[in-house]
């Protein structure tokens, strides 16, 4: 047997990918606790969830071209928003909402096949843009959590709740700058 | 520390390994090279079984493990899984395969004809005792076996191809499904209903042990088929590539596999009956586990013994999983055993309360 | 696009943490399904790894892609960090990944354990991966995976009850030692792993991050913090934890944790503790040294840190 003598070393795209990955499961741990991710030369946080998780097992979707090459880059097959495992929409508009209505939600019997969505927003502090003001509950929340998030149509919380009933559903990321946010499917938000 | 360091675990452990290899002596090239010089059904098992076709990690794998195929089939598993996927070869058509043995029950004469090629099965089986007396006997290469190797076709058409031609096999449709399309069993979990490509590839890698003895159940009685075989074959199959810029398909070299074609008769429509395949293949040169699983293959999913279903079969003969989970037996279980220990005890005692009580009741009347 | 100089890398005989990226990436999807969806088995592909199934493959996949190089690990089993085959895997991740390790539960980022949940309470941020030999709780009533998965679906657990209800009927209680089947979120039933069922209720709003694989089986499932999980029990029959019998560690003096039973040759039993690092930890104290010992989940009388759950 050839034994190993040193640890091999985290390449540093293999050590990128970590941390980023480290941080998306804190965020779904804990929902509605932002994390932050750490960015290099540039690269947003879509691309760097992307190079995270995407490889050419999965399918993704995203509303804007820009962040196709990002997506491509990965292996991922690009294919329709119906087919897509995970789905990026950078700038979510009022016009974009029934889109959220064809995402794969899974099934009873495998809802680990419903698509996860990377979403932009705004959560941050320092953030100048109207926040609306929630409150969650469900797992990952001690009793429960109020927060801010900003940048997403009024509706998204209506048509969220519409979709959602355990354990069909989809979860989300909530990306707002080089920060995210974790919200499963399991969340209960309310709307204050 | 002196709380764990009484126990020892870790120098012990050590030590364990140290005294095994000490009993094995030292390994170098010329073991490995003695094993795929000579043992090359050995070694094909192992490769088989490993879903990995590499004869000379192979013969490290069985030279390391001291011959133990289940610690030698694991050791490449885990190798393999540290590879990455670099292309997906084009599928091996059976009329493709350089062939040298293939056989058929089911027909006096095939198509091609029958081709014996290199077995066994014709020998009596007694040991060469002169070799223990330092006569060697002859050895392969200075023996002229030119004549038979020319004499015949080198690919053969499958005979499945020729039935179906004569209407006794149901037609089949061409699967467009691209290589890289095809669900791969090493890639994702097995699921049931299975479907047919995890299906044969779990076969393919199935333990030989453990496919033969479900197998045989099946032709002994517990199967609901009569089987015969089609054809059994033993081949060098290309493993045709294509190149990433031209565009080109080239072989990138030869693999030596073994297939088997079992059929039944009355399936289907018992008006309009039909012959029913099973079919199986595996990398390597196994003519016992292909034959077997194509009889599993062919029996799996129609209803009776549990010998039949696809969950118990393809859970059962899974080599690594089946020898692990068994000697993972030896590991300490005694929180476990503490814990059912405390629920049998607290049954005693109810059981003994109540016949205290009961006792005390007869002394009051 | 990446740089050229980013692609390539100084040989080695495998990835950092043994795992290839793909491998990880694949885990990675998974973990955070699993947490999404908590109770619920997640299938996985479940490489080989250079350990035999059974041996805790699935509990080290989890490790393997979670561990970085500043990760502090530590790996129990039966409670005990000195036991053979948690001794192996923490020399196999510390080989493959260069962590640190620990014997200590306050001072570990990641816990590995077969079998047992430390008693020093873990915090948020920690992570326990808990190996699975059977992931599937309903395999005692429903062998055939396909059809107990439809059960989950359905959330029809009318079986498992009724075998609970038998047992009751013939022995007149429940007779599970560990693996005590759990219900997860209100939704799924789920199997602990077998830790014993004086663990059981450790999960229950928990600070930490649970996650439990199988690598045999091939599935993943998660609890994650401040989560319900509560054993099954009737109103009239609640969930009980193993009775210690007033016992204590023959050499800490520690009551009210889980011991083991140590036969001895004149027939009788004495006890230790089963969690050896807090042991460690305890005759340390008591030979004068400074040690942080954390909050237990079992107080010094018996009684549980939450009181919601044990009746």
């Amino acid at each position: 047997m050839s034994p190993i003598n040193t640890a091999p070393v985290q390449t540093p795209l293999e050590a990128r990918a970590h941390a980023t990955f480290d941080a998306l499961m804190r965020a779904l741990s804990y929902p509605g606790r932002p994390q932050t991710l750490k960015l290099e030369d540039g690269r947003t946080a879509f691309a760097a969830i992307a190079e995270a998780l995407l490889d050419l097992e999965v399918t993704a979707f995203s509303t804007e071209q820009s962040l196709e090459a990002d997506l491509r880059a990965t292996g991922a097959k690009l294919v329709s928003l119906e087919r897509a495992e995970y789905v990026f929409m950078p700038h979510l508009t009022e016009a974009q909402l029934p889109l959220l209505q064809r995402v794969n939600r899974g099934s009873t019997l495998t809802p680990d096949d419903a698509a996860t969505l990377v979403i932009g927003a705004s959560f941050a502090e320092e953030s100048l843009e109207p926040a609306q003001r929630l409150r969650l509950r469900g797992p990952g929340i001690q009793d429960s959590l109020e927060v801010r998030i900003g940048g997403l149509p009024l509706e998204f919380w209506r048509v969220r709740e519409a979709v959602i009933a355990f354990p069909i559903g989809w979860d989300v990321f909530f990306v707002s700058g080089n920060q995210i946010l974790g919200l499963p499917r399991t969340t209960i938000v309310e709307v204050l | 520390m002196a709380y764990v360091a009484a126990r020892g675990g870790e120098a012990a452990i050590l030590e364990a390994e140290r005294l095994y290899k000490v009993m094995l002596g030292p390994l170098g090239m010329a073991q490995v090279r003695m094993l795929t010089d000579h043992l090359p059904y050995l070694l094909d098992r192992v490769m088989g079984e490993a879903s990995l076709y590499a004869p000379e990690l192979a013969a490290l794998a069985v030279a390391q493990t001291g011959g133990d195929l289940y610690e030698a089939v694991l050791l490449l598993r885990a190798y393999r899984s540290t590879q990455p996927r670099l292309a997906y070869a084009a599928p091996i058509e059976q009329d493709a395969i350089t062939t040298v043995r293939r056989v058929s029950a089911a027909f006096k004469d095939i198509p091609g004809g029958q081709v014996l090629g290199p077995t066994l099965d014709y020998s009596h089986r007694m040991l060469e005792m002169n070799v223990l007396r330092g006569q060697p006997t002859t050895t392969n290469s200075s023996v002229d076996v030119s004549s038979t190797v020319s004499s015949s076709p080198t690919v053969f058409p499958a005979l499945a191809a020729w039935q179906r031609q004569a209407g006794l096999l149901p037609e089949i449709t061409a699967d467009t499904t691209t290589p890289d399309e095809i669900p791969d069993v090493t890639r994702e979990p097995l699921l049931f209903p299975v479907s047919r490509s995890h299906k044969l590839q779990s076969l393919a890698r199935g333990d030989t042990g453990g496919i033969l003895a479900l197998g045989y159940a099946n032709m002994r009685g517990y199967g609901a088929v009569h089987p015969t075989i089609n054809e059994v074959r033993l081949g060098y199959a290309d493993v045709i590539l294509t190149h990433p810029v031209t565009g080109v398909h080239f072989s990138a070299g030869q693999v030596r596999v073994s297939s088997a074609e079992i059929v039944t008769n009355f399936a289907g429509d018992p008006h309009d009956p039909r012959l029913e395949l099973g079919f199986s293949a595996t990398l390597g040169w196994n003519e016992v586990k292909v034959i077997a699983a194509s009889m599993l293959d062919l029996s799996m999913g129609k209803a009776g013994h549990a010998s039949q279903t696809p969950e118990f079969v393809l859970y059962h003969t899974e080599p690594v999983e089946s020898s692990g989970f068994c000697i993972h037996f030896k590991l300490p279980h005694y929180v476990t055993f503490q814990s059912s220990l405390e629920a049998m005890r607290g049954v005693k005692q109810l059981e003994r309360a109540d016949d205290l009580l009961e006792m005390a009741e007869k002394v009051d009347a | 696009m990446s740089r050229l100089s980013e692609l390539t890398h100084d040989w080695q005989d495998h990835s950092y943490a043994f795992l290839d990226e793909a491998s990880k990436r694949e885990l990675r999807r998974k973990i955070l399904k699993a947490i999404a969806i908590p109770g619920y088995q997640v299938p996985y592909a479940s490489r080989e790894v250079p350990m035999a199934r059974g041996w805790g493959t699935g509990g080290l996949q989890v490790t393997l892609t979670l561990v970085a190089p500043h990760d502090t690990v530590k790996v129990i089993d039966q409670g005990a960090d000195d036991s053979v085959n948690a001794a192996n895997i923490r020399r196999f991740i510390a080989r493959v990944a260069g962590a640190a390790t620990t014997t200590d539960t306050l001072r570990c980022t990641l816990l590995q354990s077969r079998h047992r949940i430390p008693e020093e309470r873990l915090l948020e941020g920690q992570i326990l991966i808990l190996q699975v030999p059977e992931p599937e709780p309903l395999r005692g009533v429903e062998t055939s995976s396909a059809a107990s998965a439809v059960l989950h679906a359905d959330a029809d657990y009318g079986l498992m009850w009724l075998s609970l209800y038998e047992q009751i009927v013939r022995h007149r209680r429940v007779i599970l030692g560990a693996s005590y089947p759990v219900m997860v979120g209100g939704r799924y039933i789920m199997a602990p792993s077998p830790i014993p069922r004086w663990d059981v209720p450790m999960l229950h709003q928990a600070a930490h991050l649970t996650i439990l694989s199988a690598g045999r089986e091939k599935r993943l499932y998660a609890v994650p913090p401040y989560t319900d999980v509560r054993p099954l029990e009737f109103d009239d029959v609640p969930f009980r934890i193993e009775d210690q019998g007033g016992e204590v560690c023959y050499r800490t003096g520690a009551g009210h944790k889980f011991l083991n039973e140590l036969p001895q040759d004149d027939g009788s039993s004495r006890f230790e503790l089963s969690d050896s690092g807090y042991g460690e930890k305890l005759l340390r104290r008591q030979a004068g040294e400074t040690v942080e010992i954390g909050a237990t989940y079992y107080d010094e009388r018996g009684g549980f840190y939450h009181d919601d759950l044990l009746r």
